[in-house]
């Protein structure tokens, strides 16, 4: 077992898998429409029921990294609290890349569900 | 201390830690800073103390020290990094262009070519490791090679076209096509070879005149190339006499400008000689003065930090 796994305790999820699931969350989430920082963090322990907890500020450099991919692009409006507020919206690169990973983690899904059927 | 004050000043002291671990822009920097502010909301909502919220605010964010490790990852104070395939493509459009300067300096063995020679290959080398720094001078060679290109292009109708479609090639893979991908500094950096043009010409064509033993004229050129070259180190290093040593050079470049006209060439030159000296000099001194203005106002400290150069 992987020492990410065995070390974290057991009614949170693994930190690689954080990582590893983060493209595919916000590619969903930003999907669905235009969304901020703040606002994609909550929407993913919405759905997780709070069982995804990321360490907030690591949304950044992930939605940074995925602007430099052009999967992304930001723009700014005034925030309902009348403060200035960047909003990222999905580019036609992103929406190939989200179908790309719902194919890769399907495949995961699937061949773990199926194993641990026969087990 | 009323609540309001005590959210503020725990709001500015995150802000200040974070700004000295990741030197980040000024977008980055009100992004989280918003985000934090959404936080101590949502929890004071719940009725928790505003003491309590503030702290597990900024837990819930994360250490300032954790986010700036992962901001590096992404982003340099000079700009984004770029992608492996862009800065490798960009080294290899590079190769022969180095080859052609390289074999130039070594057919004449003057110092000056020797010297771009060394420095060409430490920024390509750079390049390769995704130096933020590097990509950004080097789209300033390429990009002023490729204007330069097309301006001479009429005049020398047998100029190898080669260089305008590799210079034009780089310019493609280092070009920041999305915007705020290159920061002030990363900007400054792109700008600092055409002051190097600006003042290689005036040195240059200096030898060709009759003035080249003219002491004062002579340093005045000299002066501007050294001015140049520290500032494109200075830079680098994040420091404020950047800015110092940019607006010497563009001084220096001004005068080396007035004195044009009285410059006599001891063999008679073609009427667009002087009018590309005329030409690349000014581009060269109004870039020295734009450069001046961005290293003033990006500088992280007066001496600067070599904490940035493997950005």
């Amino acid at each position: 077992m992987p020492r990410a796994v065995r070390s974290s305790k057991p009614e949170r999820i693994a930190k690689d898998l954080i990582a590893a699931s983060a493209t595919a969350l916000v590619l969903s989430i930003l999907n669905k429409g235009d969304s901020y920082g703040y606002a994609i963090i909550q929407e993913v322990r919405e759905l997780s029921g709070g069982q995804l907890e990321w360490s907030e500020g690591m949304l950044y450099p992930v939605l940074h990294r995925m602007e430099d991919q052009a999967l992304i692009e930001s723009f700014e409006e005034r925030g309902d609290n009348g403060r200035k507020r960047k909003y990222y919206r999905l580019r036609p690169d992103g929406r190939r890349a989200l179908a790309e990973e719902r194919r890769q983690w399907d495949v995961v899904h699937a061949a773990l569900t199926k194993a641990w059927r026969t087990s | 201390m009323s609540d309001e004050h005590e959210i503020e000043a725990a709001i500015t002291a995150y802000r200040a830690q974070l700004q000295a671990e990741a030197e980040l822009g000024r977008s980055d920097l009100a992004e989280i800073e918003d985000h934090l502010r959404e936080l101590v909301t949502e929890l004071r909502e719940t009725g928790v103390p505003v003491a309590v919220a503030v702290t597990e605010a900024a837990r819930r964010l994360g250490e300032p020290a954790a986010l700036a490790r992962e901001h590096a990852r992404v982003r340099t104070p000079f700009g984004a990094k770029l992608s492996r395939a862009r800065a490798w493509s960009a080294c290899i459009l590079f190769v022969p262009l180095l080859y052609t300067v390289v074999s130039i300096a070594t057919q004449y063995g003057d110092l000056r070519g020797a010297a771009e020679s060394v420095i060409g290959a430490g920024l390509i080398i750079a390049l390769a490791f995704r130096l933020t720094w590097a990509r950004a001078i080097l789209l300033g060679i390429a990009g002023f090679g490729s204007v330069w290109m097309l301006v001479t292009l009429p005049l020398a109708p047998g100029a190898p076209l080669v260089y305008l479609v590799l210079d034009l090639g780089i310019v493609a893979f280092l070009m920041p096509w999305r915007r705020g991908e290159l920061a002030a500094p990363g900007w400054a950096l792109a700008l600092v070879y055409t002051m190097y043009c600006g003042a290689g010409w005036a040195t240059g064509q200096l030898a060709i005149t009759t003035q080249s033993d003219d002491f004062g004229t002579y340093m005045t050129a000299a002066l501007a190339l050294t001015m140049t070259l520290s500032t494109g180190a200075g830079i680098v290093l994040r420091a404020r006499w950047a800015a110092i040593t940019a607006a010497v050079a563009c001084a220096m470049l001004v005068t080396c400008l007035a004195s044009l006209g009285s410059l006599t060439y001891r063999f008679a030159q073609p009427d667009w000689v002087r009018g590309y000296a005329i030409g690349v000099q000014l581009v060269g001194a109004v870039a020295a003065a734009v450069v001046a203005w961005l290293a003033w106002v990006s500088a992280r400290t007066n001496f600067g930090t070599v904490r940035s150069l493997l950005r």
